[in-house]
């Protein structure tokens, strides 16, 4: 039996997030602005996430993409860009789900480890970044209502990947390829190219 | 009325810049006309005025999104075209809450107020309509019948695709004429593969390029394409067609065009003494100011809805129901294809290929439904669909939903996901009456003008249709050897496929059609509407191709009727 799914669950996968249907100068202007806002180390602290748990986020996002041979996602400005969003393209609902989400982290650290996030080992802090990851995919499956996490992961790939870091280190970028070339092998490029969601774009149906 | 001065006055006058307007602006000033072209939006200069075109992902702000003030305030209709505004394009569609209109019924209005119009964010796609979609109406008594055949546009075909150059691959199918074409773009591993199994498991269907209004070499003083799959922004080379790259130039270059930007043409001046349209009257979108122009012949280009909105508001004694409407059907049958379902699955192995660049266009799955003959025959319905689609690597976004985290998450996405491809069908929507639009005067916009309402459905014939849509891809995609097949349908109202067309259908009877064969009102001979609004019929095919040619044609004919003394 061949498996359809419908605009319903688009709209979870999508619209869940974001509580909808899912003068030249001046645009250059804002854009400038607003790029600048999510560069890391601007000092500036965290607007939405409260504080106390801006520790927890970081080491989320850290734990998502850590540095290797490329930069990390944090080093990619991610926390700065989660917050941005979290003020300006999240719903209400969203936000709160994160910020109870974050506030519930350390409980679940001291339920298995007997200590708070910032006092766990590396180890466990993977371990742990691997459970909620875990149950995330899981909530998705059964219920289609956002875990905290799922909306943390999304952000950290979505924030790393229009970052330097992640579309032009780890993917390769180049903004005018040439002519197309259908098929060729794989090793003459080398990594993935950059990918910019643009439709049409049969994405837009799946995630 | 002002005494018309030199400033005033014009042979021509076009309402409208985009795909069909900027048409209009080249033939009539080629053609020796001095011609007044009126755009509502403001200029937007090729390459110039493509703020964002360069823009790397990281400049992008918001990860390219709309902020949720932008989703609920100033883009809450176009928004809901699935991911087509983004940051780096909302500046080349309108804002919702400056350009309001009624939905009597679900209607998604997806449009661009500014020079060049649509045909900055268009998807290029270009196939030609035939005589299959010409003798529908008339074999199946539905509607009306159209008052040309494939023998009169043909030549019109060739004229436009040479001019702007599209790239296709010549396949010899009737039911969509091959074209005057560039050199195609080429198929990926996994298009080629499935284009041989699907094409071997079902002898009579076709898997071809898609035919693509892109340069793949130089032409016509414009640059070949660069792969950039970031043609909504406008293109610095002028790689795809748009009325900036294009026609407009054109126009420019002959002397005899006065464009004229942030005008909004509120009506057609009807001359009741001589039973003529004398010109138009314009507000100043920025000052607000109201002008008129005056001309011999008017040249409605303004878009399917902004042509019909212009005609309906154009009232007279002898026209109380909009200009030209003594049929009555001004502002009836509305259509919009039916879309977004198919099928999708992933494609095992080709792991050590990939492509190099983004191309801009994807594949093609020509029409195999109700040819005419009794094997392609359906009983269920009407008609017929093609597929868009194609191939690609998972990308990034694939871990979105999927498990995975930290280092083996980077070193997974280091490298592509599997291949995965999937088509998309879009279908026609037969016209009917009630499918109409109408001036609202309860709810003005911030000119004071009257709004639209719009009251458009799918009907039973392509409900039943779509069930095919979905089931015929699957079983294709399947027979090319994918796995995890799955039918995707997604329910979008009417418009949000924005190939919104009809309301001033041609047809050869003036008493149950607006215009005539060359596109010309049948009550008012010196008024001609060449955009979406004159479909009679909605093709499955993509049809903005369909509007030049028959732009390019109707301006020919206005300008020998001119020469002949008859406008």
């Amino acid at each position: 039996m061949r498996q359809t799914f419908s605009r319903r669950e688009a709209i979870i996968r999508f619209g869940y997030l974001t509580g909808g249907a899912l003068s030249a100068s001046t645009l250059a202007a804002l854009m400038a602005s607003c790029a600048s806002e999510r560069k890391a180390g601007t000092g500036r602290g965290p607007r939405i996430v409260p504080q106390a748990s801006a520790g927890v986020l970081e080491g989320l996002i850290d734990g998502i993409l850590p540095a290797t041979e490329t930069p990390g996602a944090v080093e990619a400005g991610v926390p700065e860009f989660f917050d941005l969003m979290l003020r300006d393209y999240f719903t209400a609902i969203a936000r709160d789900v994160v910020v109870a989400g974050l506030q519930g982290v350390d409980a679940t650290c001291v339920e298995v480890y007997g200590l708070p996030w910032e006092r766990l080992g590396s180890g466990q802090k993977t371990a742990m970044v691997q459970r909620l990851d875990r149950q995330a995919v899981a909530q998705r499956k059964e219920s289609g209502t956002p875990h905290f996490f799922a909306i943390v992961k999304e952000m950290t790939l979505w924030g790393y990947f229009y970052s330097e870091a992640g579309a032009a280190q780890l993917q390769r970028y180049e903004i005018s390829p040439g002519a197309y070339e259908g098929c060729i092998d794989y090793d003459d490029v080398g990594k993935p190219w950059t990918f910019i969601v643009s439709p049409p774009n049969l994405d837009d149906y799946f995630v | 009325m002002l005494k018309k001065s030199q400033d005033q006055s014009y042979d021509a006058i076009v309402i409208g810049t985009g795909i069909s307007g900027g048409w209009a602006a080249k033939e009539l000033c080629e053609r020796g006309l001095r011609t007044l072209v009126l755009e509502r939006g403001p200029m937007v200069r090729h390459v110039q005025d493509y703020p964002t075109m360069n823009l790397a992902p990281w400049e992008l702000p918001y990860g390219n999104r709309l902020t949720r003030e932008e989703r609920e305030e100033k883009y809450f209709v176009q928004g809901r075209k699935a991911y087509a505004v983004t940051q780096d394009t909302k500046h080349f569609f309108v804002r919702d809450d400056e350009h309001p209109y009624v939905e009597t019924k679900p209607f998604d209005w997806i449009r661009g107020y500014q020079v060049g119009g649509r045909s900055l964010t268009w998807g290029r796609q270009c196939y030609r309509i035939s005589d299959l979609d010409f003798e529908a109406n008339a074999k199946e008594g539905i509607a009306v019948d159209w008052p040309i055949r494939y023998a009169d546009i043909a030549p019109w075909y060739d004229y436009v695709e040479s001019f702007i150059g599209v790239s296709g691959q010549a396949e010899g199918l009737p039911q969509v004429p091959d074209g005057q074409f560039l050199p195609p773009f080429e198929m990926n591993c996994v298009e080629r593969q499935a284009k041989q199994r699907i094409e071997s498991a079902f002898p009579e269907r076709c898997l071809t390029i898609g035919r693509t209004a892109h340069l793949t070499r130089p032409h016509n003083g414009r640059g070949q394409c660069q792969s950039r799959n970031l043609c909504r922004r406008g293109c610095p080379y002028g790689a795809y067609f748009s009325s900036n790259s294009s026609t407009l130039p054109a126009a420019e270059k002959t002397g005899r065009m006065t464009l004229r930007p942030d005008s909004i043409v509120t009506s057609i001046i009807y001359d009741e003494q001589n039973d003529v349209a004398s010109g138009v009257r314009v507000i100043d979108a920025v000052t607000g100011e109201t002008r008129e122009f005056f001309s011999k012949i008017v040249f409605c280009n303004a878009s399917t809805l902004g042509s019909t909105h212009i005609l309906l508001n154009s009232v007279s004694n002898r026209f109380p129901n909009g200009l030209g409407n003594s049929s009555g059907e001004l502002g009836h049958n509305l259509m919009d294809h039916p879309f977004a379902i198919g099928a999708v699955g992933v494609h095992e192995g080709f792991d050590d290929k990939y492509f190099k660049g983004n191309r801009p266009t994807g594949i093609y799955i020509p029409r195999f439904r109700n040819l005419g003959d009794s094997a392609t025959r359906r009983d269920d319905y009407l008609r017929g669909f093609h597929y868009q689609g194609g191939a690609s690597r998972q990308n990034w976004t694939r871990y979105i939903s999927a498990a995975g985290t930290g280092a083996e998450l980077k070193e997974q996405l280091s490298r592509p996901g599997p291949w995965r491809m999937g088509i998309e069908g879009y279908g026609e929507h037969l016209p009917e009456h009630e499918n109409r639009v109408e001036l609202n005067f309860e709810v003005k916009d911030r000119w004071d003008q009257p709004t639209l309402a719009i009251s458009c459905s799918h009907g039973e014939n392509e409900r039943v249709m779509r069930k095919d849509m979905g089931e015929a891809a699957a079983e294709m995609l399947e027979a090319a050897g994918l796995r995890d097949v799955r039918i995707f349908d997604i329910e979008k109202p009417p418009g949000n496929n924005v190939h919104e067309m009809g309301t001033a259908r041609m047809g050869r009877d003036p008493k149950t059609s607006v215009l005539n064969g060359f596109n010309q009102m049948h009550d008012v001979p010196n008024v001609f509407v060449s955009d979406g609004a004159c479909m009679t019929s909605s093709p499955c095919q993509n049809p903005s191709i369909t509007y030049m040619a028959l732009t390019a044609r109707a301006c020919a004919h206005a300008v020998e009727e001119l020469k002949r003394g008859n406008l």
